[in-house]
């Protein structure tokens, strides 16, 4: 049964749950994953870790800062979608690359 | 002297929160984010903390003089009632799973004291009798650090 961390939108402290519990509980009660990247970990740990509950937390706390800020980005920075109904209409250069194919 | 009985209504409160960043004060967020254990809790052990004083008898006297020593808490474990149709506090409180017990014995008060312990779960086990109960299982806890026993209950706790 594996293990994940989790931390909730409201706090600041990850939590290192069962996935079971995760799904069956606490997903429930708003928490969310946090994504770790475990090569890097391990690399950080200067030792092979295949299992969250072995990643250090203060690397679970960047990972997180790390998420929350990709989370904000998109809303900051990223410009207003193309506008959805020409996308559907040919333009020359997908017609070009249609052609070259 | 105001005396109180720990079952009134809304008297005490027992939760398990899987994330507290300053135990000497879990904030209503936190609290919110788990689970409301009261009333399914019917019998407690443990959850007390002591010190074993250290005998440090000396030549000069017959008495034995003793010095604080070790901090520790005792076994504890929480006996809950069954579910028969959901089983979440058992899997919430799967084996090696750590969080913290927030208890409060003054009905939530804004800036009560509180105990938070951090406990990590040594798993459920049912309990089986065959008298007129109700069907429970117990949920034993090792206590991973120093129980913070003053503890600042936040407001707007809503579990």
């Amino acid at each position: 049964m594996g293990q994940i961390w989790m931390i909730h939108p409201e706090g600041d402290e990850p939590a290192l749950v069962q996935e079971t519990a995760f799904d069956a509980v606490w997903t429930h009660k708003g928490f969310e994953p946090v994504t770790l990247d475990l090569a890097a970990a391990s690399a950080a740990a200067g030792q092979q870790i295949s299992d969250p509950a072995r990643v250090d937390i203060e690397f679970v706390r960047r990972a997180i800062a790390d998420q929350r800020a990709a989370a904000a980005v998109p809303q900051d920075a990223e410009p207003a979608p193309a506008k959805p109904k020409k996308s559907t209409a040919p333009t020359p250069a997908a017609s070009s690359t249609t052609s070259e194919g | 002297m105001a005396r109180y009985f720990r079952r009134n209504d809304g008297q005490s409160f027992w939760a398990f929160v899987p994330a507290v960043a300053n135990p000497a004060a879990p904030t209503a967020a936190e609290i919110n984010a788990g689970i409301n254990l009261t009333a399914r809790i019917c019998d407690i052990s443990g959850f007390t903390y002591k010190n074993k004083p250290i005998e440090s008898p000396d030549l000069s006297t017959a008495f034995v003089a003793s010095i604080p020593g070790e901090d520790t808490a005792d076994d504890s474990a929480l006996t809950f009632y069954d579910d028969a149709t959901s089983t979440a506090l058992w899997t919430a409180l799967a084996k090696n799973t750590g969080g913290y017990i927030v208890i409060s014995n003054y009905a939530k008060g804004t800036g009560t004291k509180c105990r938070t312990w951090h406990v990590v779960s040594t798993g459920p086990n049912d309990e089986f009798k065959l008298d007129a109960t109700a069907a429970k299982f117990m949920v034993g806890f090792s206590v991973a650090d120093r129980p913070n026993l003053d503890a600042v209950f936040p407001s707007g706790v809503t579990i």
